[in-house]
């Protein structure tokens, strides 16, 4: 995966564009999958972005409810024209939610910042993510997603990709204390609760797929979030903006990419061509003539190279390459 | 700071022998007192012994003074901020006063921020600050500042870019 490296400076101003952009508050879905295209799209972006993070980490070392006022009021000269600065940004603030925001910092609540993408994976990578709750997310390949926590809801908004949760309750088990907050997952179709669990949830273009582990999860569409649909451990469906497909068995694979590996058990070329195509910059394909070829194996989907290699090296199939990044699998 | 390579003995001991009094001198005369002085000076030779790649002095005055000048800046910061700080934490209810340790994190949180907006013109700071912070929108700050969302898209634009090549890229 060496793409050629691109000129520093000129990638870091597109990183402080993007983030200007995302932040403005009318920054909506489509500018944020355009922001994840571009920070997948190379690893110098990836790199510009962590400065980007960096930044945003020594922001909410403090307190938010009093960094601000009390940073703003740096500016007023004179012990006097700053406290009236501060009390007047206090007052605004409101003393309800100021008591924490003094002392406990952003971090520690889970608040993080609004606006953005807190967390995402490149193409070909998977990340560990452990929430302030114990909870642990998963990100698969190219995926994306926002963390918000408050008083009432845990909240995870996924913008793209695939995620398994593990929520804090099934990975403590029963003895641990319960948080009453439930657990939702956000896509752009709906909303999924987590009743216990451990579930992975795919966001596509027109659909998002859910598929359940262990325990159960609630299923809402965005547009008809009165009918809840339970999908139990071992079962997955498909939801749309305004309908739920009823709950089928999951494929016996479901979930198991958290483990490095994709796991095919008597599945058509093509549709192991589209799995892996996931985990790789640039175009991968197969030709027609073999895509009904049958498949089984094991492949990692760190490295697509060596994926490619074991298909060719198990079954009657070539490589043809135009350049890396346009690979076809063909008839031996 | 037993883990730092020392310089040649000599070249410390030296500078120090020779110009420890006028830079307390210095400082007392910057500070108004002997404590702070006293604890400014010693800090600036630790911070020439901390550097591995000191060079040969030619104006070891000029160099003390340039490190001293630096530490002075972030004294007085570090002094401005925590009175903002207590000036706030005063205005809260006392039910929510928090703990002298929770205070020093804070306080360390603080000065790191205030530093990296250091050298930002006032609008620019203030608008970085309500959306940063307080989570506003472009549209309520430029209520807020009197100036148009284009101009706070442009302060946040500078402001951002002097943050992260200002910023420690070793932050958690």
């Amino acid at each position: 995966m060496t793409a050629p490296p691109r000129d520093e400076a000129a990638v870091r101003k597109e990183a402080v564009a993007w983030y200007t952009r995302l932040c403005s508050g009318s920054a909506g879905d489509a500018e944020r999958q355009a922001w994840l295209r571009w920070h997948a799209a190379h690893p110098d972006h990836q790199r510009a972005w962590q400065r980007i993070e960096a930044m945003r980490a020594t922001l909410q070392q403090a307190p938010a409810g009093i960094a601000s006022p009390v940073l703003r009021a740096r500016l007023a000269s004179g012990g006097q024209a700053r406290r009236q600065v501060l009390r007047s940004v206090l007052l605004l603030a409101g003393s309800g939610s100021l008591g924490y925001l003094s002392w406990q910092t952003a971090q520690q609540h889970g608040l993080v910042r609004p606006l953005l993408v807190d967390y995402s994976t490149a193409i070909g990578r998977q990340k560990r993510v452990a929430l302030p709750d114990g909870s642990l997310l998963t990100l698969n390949t190219g995926s994306a997603v926002d963390v918000r926590f408050d008083a009432q809801t845990r909240r995870v908004r996924l913008l793209g990709g695939e995620i398994l949760v593990e929520t804090a309750r099934h990975r403590q088990g029963s003895a641990a204390p319960a948080d009453p907050r439930p657990f939702i997952i956000e896509t752009r179709h709906g909303a999924a609760r987590a009743l216990g669990t451990r579930f992975t949830v795919r966001q596509f273009d027109a659909h998002t797929q859910v598929a359940v582990l262990d325990d159960a999860v609630e299923l809402r569409a965005a547009q008809a979030p009165a009918k809840a649909v339970i999908v139990r451990a071992g079962q997955q469906a498909r939801l749309t903006a305004s309908a739920i497909e009823a709950p089928q068995q999951a494929d016996e694979s479901a979930g198991l990419w958290h483990t490095g590996n994709l796991l095919v058990n008597d599945r058509s070329l093509g549709e192991v061509v589209a799995e892996l195509a996931r985990y790789r910059r640039g175009r991968l394909a197969c030709d027609a003539a073999v895509a009904q070829l049958r498949i089984s194996g094991v492949f990692p989907l760190a490295d697509t190279d060596r994926a490619l290699l074991l298909l060719v090296q198990s079954f009657p199939l070539r490589l043809r390459s135009l350049t890396r990044y346009w690979v076809t699998l063909e008839a031996a | 700071m037993s883990s730092v390579p020392l310089l040649p003995q000599v070249d410390v001991t030296a500078l120090y022998s020779d110009h420890h009094g006028w830079l307390q001198g210095w400082l007392r005369r910057k500070m108004g007192n002997a404590v702070d002085a006293a604890d400014l000076a010693h800090d600036t030779f630790l911070r020439v012994l901390a550097r591995r790649d000191t060079p040969r002095l030619l104006a070891p005055r000029a160099y003390l003074g340039a490190i001293a000048r630096g530490l002075v800046a972030d004294f007085f910061r570090h002094k401005d901020i925590e009175r903002a700080y207590l000036d706030a934490l005063a205005a809260l209810p006392e039910t929510h006063a928090p703990s002298l340790e929770a205070r020093a994190i804070v306080l360390e949180a603080l000065v790191a921020i205030d530093t990296m907006l250091d050298g930002l013109k006032p609008a620019v700071r203030q608008a970085f600050l309500l959306s940063q912070l307080d989570g506003l929108t472009y549209e309520q700050i430029a209520q807020q500042l009197g100036v148009t969302k284009r101009t706070v898209s442009n302060y946040m634009c500078t402001a951002i870019g002097h943050c992260v090549e200002h910023c420690d890229p070793l932050a958690p």
